[in-house]
């Protein structure tokens, strides 16, 4: 009996990393699942693993799309109702990260990029899950934020300001859509991701200080650590949580290693473009 | 089955949220141990979770008084071969009144009780814990503590204090694979609230029809629920914070207003 079975869950950015991490639990767990991501070539290492978790090739489906693009992103949610019947969970995952500069030569096209893939992505989504929770009598939703958020991590004002925003947007759409006995979450990982994986080549000093001092002792397992506190706030023992921020972080930052600093210029997409669209 | 093979010691037991979680862990297939100072309540609460199929033992305890929470400790660890998880509910109801004419012995008694009682319980079962490879402490703060209460200034001193001892313990113990939360219960449909609501029924049905879940929470199914996901392989990561098994009501503080008859 898996903790998911008979849901549909939506996870956004679901072919590395986190994402990744989650669409497997999620499968593990008896769950159907809709996931996309904007390159269909890193779906491909995502076809064995999947194959591997018995009976759930048929239960997983992955689409294309561009979370920075409003129509794109809402038919992810449109066809995981017209593919398996409905929406109960919706995992807001993905994020562009643009590369790291001081606010004063930031230009505005990264926190356009960044706003419109992190907090318009997690609000285009959720209003189009919507109706579909409504009749499935109620839902889960997880957006993401960032320590990095939380602690104002100089040279990433955009990162900041955009998961800084999908934690109050949690709120409201808590409190606005309880009634429908939707509950919605944010967290806060200290997982071993695909953003961290780039950083950690980028910034290795930097990165060997926070796993020498995070007290668990390790980053965390993308499907063992971050999936598994993900799994609890969507199943049934966390029917009571709801409009909060829940740190997957091993207790990363309860000890501060602020040996170093990491510097400008760090570009998890090592400078693929991030285009944003749909944003104004 | 998600505690099977696990032992988890709770503290305040027949409590109404300690007995949620015992009959919730029960249910996921941990062994117990019960600890509680009431004795006769405490053999009732195990004989009711034997009959449902659970393993569960009682042992008496104060934890106000030296020495009686590592006696506690160490008996349930040894009589159940292990120790894997502690779920600490200890708290006393004091007076309400303005903090200017609060006694400081309210203070004190609150902070033996909830603060000191857990600390006690916590230290005592490291040694267990780090015998097999790690575990969970959940220590239980009254939501008085984090909502914006009138008149009860000693236990929402507590319950920040019980924040910090967690936060601080979490950062040592980390280590050792100790994981260490708080859980923040509030609006649970438990005896205590029910009497509050008997003589304030339209004050809390203004509450209820606030708070984002529109519903009173279950001690067994919400409240053992969330104490769940924090003691078994879902929070295998979660270490350090305060989590909130409150409906969402948290985001409208309450101000529980004493009715005057309540001034004691």
């Amino acid at each position: 009996m898996g903790r998911l079975d008979g849901k549909i869950a939506v996870v956004t950015g679901g072919t590395q990393g986190i994402g990744q991490g989650v669409v497997l639990r999620f499968l593990k767990e008896g769950a159907r699942v809709v996931y996309c991501s904007r390159h269909p070539k890193n779906n491909e290492s995502m076809v064995p693993l999947i194959a591997a978790i018995p009976g759930a090739v048929e239960r997983a489906h992955y689409l294309r799309a561009d979370v920075g693009d409003k129509g794109q992103i809402q038919n992810v949610v449109h066809a995981a109702a017209r593919h398996f019947g409905g929406v109960d969970i919706l995992i807001n995952n993905a994020q562009g990260i643009a590369p790291l500069r001081p606010i004063e030569t930031k230009p505005d096209e990264d926190y356009a990029m960044t706003m419109a893939t992190g907090l318009y992505h997690s609000l285009w989504t959720a209003q189009a899950a919507l109706p579909y929770m409504k009749q499935r009598g109620g839902g889960r939703i997880i957006n993401c934020s960032s320590h990095w958020a939380l602690q104002g991590m100089a040279y990433a004002s955009d990162y900041a300001v955009t998961k800084a925003a999908n934690e109050a947007l949690t709120r409201t759409m808590a409190n606005e859509w309880g009634q429908f006995n939707i509950l919605v979450n944010c967290f806060v990982p200290a997982g071993d991701s695909y953003a961290y994986r780039q950083y950690k080549v980028q910034n290795p000093a930097v990165c060997a200080a926070i796993e020498r001092n995070i007290p668990l002792r390790h980053m965390g397992d993308c499907e063992v650590d971050i999936a598994g506190g993900i799994l609890g706030l969507v199943s049934d023992h966390g029917r009571f949580i709801t409009g909060q921020t829940i740190y997957i972080d091993g207790g990363c930052w309860l000890v501060n290693p602020a040996e170093v600093e990491h510097q400008a210029g760090t570009d998890i997409h090592a400078g693929r473009s991030q285009t944003a669209t749909g944003v104004h | 089955m998600e505690l099977e093979g696990r032992v988890a010691a709770i503290s305040g037991a027949t409590g109404s949220i300690g007995r949620g979680i015992a009959m919730r862990f029960a249910r996921a297939g941990a062994e117990l141990a019960l600890i509680d100072d009431d004795a006769a309540e405490g053999a009732a609460l195990a004989r009711k979770i034997a009959t449902t199929g659970g393993k569960c033992r009682f042992i008496q305890a104060d934890f106000a008084a030296r020495g009686e929470a590592q006696r506690a400790i160490d008996e349930a660890a040894a009589a159940c071969g292990r120790l894997d998880i502690l779920v600490n509910s200890n708290w006393i109801r004091t007076p309400w009144r303005p903090l200017l004419e609060k006694d400081e012995e309210d203070f004190r008694a609150a902070l033996e009780v909830g603060l000191f009682g857990a600390l006690r319980s916590m230290c005592a079962a490291v040694p267990h814990m780090r015998k097999v490879g790690g575990g969970r402490i959940i220590n239980i703060a009254a939501p008085y503590g984090h909502t914006s209460l009138l008149n009860i200034a000693d236990a929402v001193t507590v319950g920040y204090s019980l924040q910090g001892l967690t936060r601080a313990a979490a950062a040592e113990w980390g280590p050792y694979q100790i994981l260490t939360n708080l859980l923040v219960p509030s609006l649970v449909d438990i005896p205590e609230f029910q009497q509050y609501r008997a003589q304030n029924p339209a004050y809390v049905d203004a509450l209820i029809a606030m708070m984002p879940l529109r519903r009173l929470g279950d001690p067994i199914e919400d409240i053992g629920g969330a104490a769940l996901l924090l003691a078994c392989d879902e929070g295998c990561f979660i270490t350090g914070h305060p989590i909130y098994a409150d409906g969402g009501q948290f985001m409208h503080p309450a101000t529980f207003k004493p009715p005057a008859e309540q001034r004691s």
